[in-house]
């Protein structure tokens, strides 16, 4: 299992590979391996972030940054 | 004389009609409508909340495994619990049933029939000697001309059966669609891999499932290589407009890294060639996991699953999940072992599709166990590291809000936890077929309430249901 924590302003749902499956500033549970990530589209910059995700834990989860436009 | 041609033209009319018989088709599909058809996602939920969600998966096994199941069902009819306040029948909590092969019969008629199975189910199937029935087929001379078509063979017989006297000619259209979603798993003999019958996985065939008999699902789920023919299905993939999904391009990189989801990933692109494998051959599911357990451990480890449990925890949807493995495996006394001679070629077919199967299931609710163990294992880690830095430093936390905690209550029943010995030798000899007698059912059923009863993780859920 691997650990996430996707970074934005807002309180937001989280598309992973086009689905919802999580809310920004919490940490998602993930399955090993390269995922597309979403927030607020297409307020956010940059729009999408594919990101290898591999070696995590709940204690130090895998950042993925977004700001606002 | 002119009576005799009669007779002899009208058979040959009659075996030329028959003889080009040929399976049912599955139905093309023209475009993708994620809105309809049999996916989770358009399952009603009722009364059935997805806070306390419970999946149940019922093993191959013939009779054996839908009377086992079978028992299951009717203890958890029997089960009252109390969940948000409500009092209900923890049966009508119960999301998610994965069926392989003869544990497919009892699922597939409870998600057609609703609590109508516990009245109709043994008469229709349990006790009915299915065998017999359908051997009795094979000397209908309309049947001899069938066959000889090549494009006919003795799983389609099979299928008519289970059609017009199991299922009432039901097709995935007639399926209940509220909860429980089932998922009817059979073998893809190219890939060696699970194939359920969901929409979702027809739409990468581009077929429409919505008018496919159950009947033929269950029957390709319990097409037990050798007895019986593998079921086919057209791949129409190239003439709907598929898109597939935002995970196959991403995990087609992770070849190094996640093998198991790269894997899945070419899977999926393997059904999109219409014309490097315009037709697809199922047989028994329970080559590719016989206990049923694979999907809800997908959906529990993966985002990528259709229904995938793991999006829903992350979105606080679910708080406590039961799994309840329900294994009809047997352990039939051999005699290979008392004699010199080494064992004959049936002997021996038996023991190559049998072993790997019982293996890889053992191996496989291991595997859900670990799984469990390590997630019990990060949340644990977390909180002691947060425990620790509030008492060094009050005003530093960890990054991130911790992820969403689920209680897990797994229980694999099995034939091998009878206390009983005479009732565990006595069960565990039963054979594997689709004739078992009604005593031999009755204690099935019965064996199965008992199992679940005493078992640990049952318990649990029971107690923290009151």
């Amino acid at each position: 299992m691997e650990y996430v924590k996707v970074c934005y302003p807002d309180l937001k749902k989280v598309l992973v590979d086009g689905e919802v499956s999580g809310w920004t500033n919490e940490i998602m549970r993930l399955e090993e391996g390269t995922h597309t990530f979403c927030v607020d589209c297409p307020r956010s910059k940059p729009k999408s972030r594919t990101v290898k995700v591999s070696g995590t834990d709940e204690i130090e989860p895998k950042e993925v940054r977004f700001a606002k436009k | 004389m002119r009576r005799s041609k009669l007779i002899l033209c009208m058979i040959l009319i009659f075996g030329f009609s028959t003889g080009c018989a040929h399976y049912l088709e599955n139905a093309a599909l023209k475009n993708i409508k994620p809105e309809s058809g049999y996916r989770y996602k358009n399952i009603s939920p009722g009364d059935n909340s997805d806070s306390l969600f419970v999946i149940l998966t019922f093993s191959g096994g013939g009779t054996r495994a839908a009377a086992f199941s079978y028992g299951v069902l009717e203890k958890l009819r029997d089960t009252t619990i109390i969940w948000e306040g409500k009092e209900k029948r923890l049966l009508d909590e119960v999301d998610v049933i994965s069926s392989v092969s003869g544990g497919s019969f009892t699922a597939a008629y409870y998600a057609l029939r609703g609590d109508k199975v516990f009245t109709e189910f043994e008469g229709r199937f349990l006790n009915e000697n299915i065998e017999r029935a359908l051997m009795t087929q094979l000397f209908y001379p309309a049947n001899w001309f069938r066959l000889a078509s090549p494009h006919y063979s003795r799983i389609d017989i099979a299928a008519r059966y289970y059609d017009e006297h199991v299922f009432d000619h039901a097709t995935f259209d007639d399926l209940r669609r509220k909860k429980p979603f089932i998922l009817i798993n059979a073998t893809d003999m190219t890939l060696g891999s699970r194939f359920e019958f969901t929409q979702d996985q027809f739409d990468l065939l581009c077929s429409d499932m919505s008018g496919y008999p159950v009947a033929r699902a269950v029957a390709a789920s319990s097409a037990f290589p050798g007895l019986l023919s593998p079921v086919s299905l057209v791949n129409h993939a190239g003439k709907c407009g598929y898109r597939e999904p935002g995970w196959v391009g991403n995990a087609l990189r992770d070849r190094d890294i996640a093998r198991a989801r790269f894997a899945r990933a070419s899977q999926v692109r393997s059904y999109r060639d219409g014309k490097e494998r315009p037709y697809i051959h199922l047989l028994d599911g329970g080559i590719a996991d016989n206990i049923g357990l694979r999907e809800p451990m997908y959906s529990l480890w993966s985002t990528d699953c259709p229904w995938s449990l793991l999006r829903m925890i992350n979105l606080k949807k679910v708080h406590k999940i039961a799994i309840i493995v329900v294994n009809a495996k047997n352990e039939t006394a051999s005699a290979i072992d008392k004699k010199e001679s080494p064992p004959g070629l049936l002997e021996t077919l038996n023991v190559v599709a049998n072993a790997p199967m019982d293996n890889y299931s053992f191996e496989t609710i291991d595997l859900l166990q670990k799984g469990l163990d390590q997630w019990a294992r990060d949340d644990a880690a977390r909180k002691s590291c947060e425990k620790a830095i509030r008492q060094s430093c009050p005003q530093a936390a960890l990054p991130g809000a911790a992820p969403h905690e689920v209680k897990f209550y797994p229980v694999v029943i099995g034939l091998d936890a009878i206390p009983d010995e005479k009732e565990r030798r006595d069960l565990k000899n039963l054979p594997t077929s689709f004739s078992l007698p009604r005593k031999d059912t009755d204690r099935l059923r019965a064996a199965a309430g008992k199992l679940l009863d005493e078992a640990e993780g049952f318990r649990r859920l029971r107690s923290d249901l009151k």
